[in-house]
């Protein structure tokens, strides 16, 4: 008693400081999914409860997803086309079925997508009240401005691709290199290769327009959830209030 | 192991597990776990690991053809 009398000071709420960082996706969906059942039993919560740190939790999720996006798309994209195009084989398949070239396209496209839809499927009926829609805005406007600097850098980065791809270009290239590449290439096999990189050169620009058009769906995706599920949240909370549910 | 088995293990994998169908499974697993780990989990290095082996998966076979045969 005396102990505990000899050190006072100031209190505080306990747990109040030990809040986690949402660091995962999980976590940032769980907390909203917490704060939008209290909005739905009709209590208002108070716009501050999201503390700055949380707000920059929320939005490090939405960049991390569109950061793996771009790499994914820079790797995935090209090749996909290339298939498509019957320009590289898959599965050891030179003529590759309608299977083949949809998963193609979904090894260069499916993350984006995937992720979009399940932020939009989770948080869409979280969309209620102004402490849910703020973080559910961290999250989404994070994901919309990481998405503009992934698709500027992408365009760049194809377009870069296209200037360097030139036949003078890659021959020269695998003429510096050759003495490096003689051990572990036939000359017909370096002749193959250089036929095949610049044969990618035309996949290239159009890469560059697939992944704006993915990024723009990948963007209408959790937009259109959440103009859904907050109309079907108005209304779960409007009859929680009719019936009383608490 | 001595080369024979090594040799017959090795061709068996390639006929049996990394042809076809078996491939195709194979490769949409590891899609599948490239998203689970990736953005579900958000353990990203794990996901770009299973990504990198969804594209070996879905391109090996042409890299085995290229340095076999030299042409894709």
């Amino acid at each position: 008693m005396e102990h505990s009398a000899g050190r006072r000071g100031p209190i505080f709420a306990e747990g109040a400081s030990g809040r986690s960082r949402p660091r995962s996706l999980i976590a940032a969906i769980s907390e909203i999914q917490e704060l939008a059942v209290v909005e739905k039993l009709g209590t208002p919560l108070p716009e501050h409860i999201i503390l700055l740190d949380r707000s920059f939790a929320y939005t490090e999720v939405g960049v991390h997803s569109v950061v793996v996006d771009g790499l994914i798309n820079m790797l995935g994209v090209p090749m996909s086309l290339g298939v498509m195009g019957n320009l590289m084989p898959i599965f050891g398949d030179p003529n590759p079925s309608l299977f083949d070239q949809v998963f193609a396209l979904l090894i260069g496209i499916t993350y984006g997508v995937g992720y979009a839809v399940m932020i939009g499927h989770n948080l869409g009926s979280c969309y209620i009240g102004k402490v849910c829609k703020r973080a559910i805005q961290d999250i989404y406007q994070s994901m919309i401005v990481a998405n503009i600097v992934k698709v500027i850098l992408l365009s760049v980065f194809f377009n870069f691709m296209y200037q360097l791809l030139t036949p003078e270009h890659v021959q020269e290239t695998f003429t510096v290199l050759w003495p490096v590449l003689r051990g572990v290439m036939s000359d017909q096999m370096a002749v193959g290769v250089q036929d095949w990189v610049v044969s990618m050169r035309e996949v290239m620009i159009p890469s560059a327009t697939v992944v704006i058009l993915v990024s723009i769906g990948t963007l209408c995706v959790p937009y259109a959830y959440f103009v859904i599920g907050g109309r079907e949240a108005a209304e779960e909370k409007r009859r929680n209030r009719l019936y009383d549910v608490c | 192991m001595d080369p024979e088995t090594f040799i017959t293990v090795s061709s068996w994998v390639n006929t049996t597990l990394l042809a076809g169908v078996p491939l195709r499974i194979l490769a949409c697993a590891a899609l599948g776990a490239t998203f689970w780990f990736g953005a579900y989990k958000q353990r990203i290095a794990l996901g770009l690991l299973f990504f990198i082996l969804t594209i070996l998966l879905s391109y090996f076979r042409p890299l085995i053809n290229l340095i076999g045969s030299g042409s894709l």
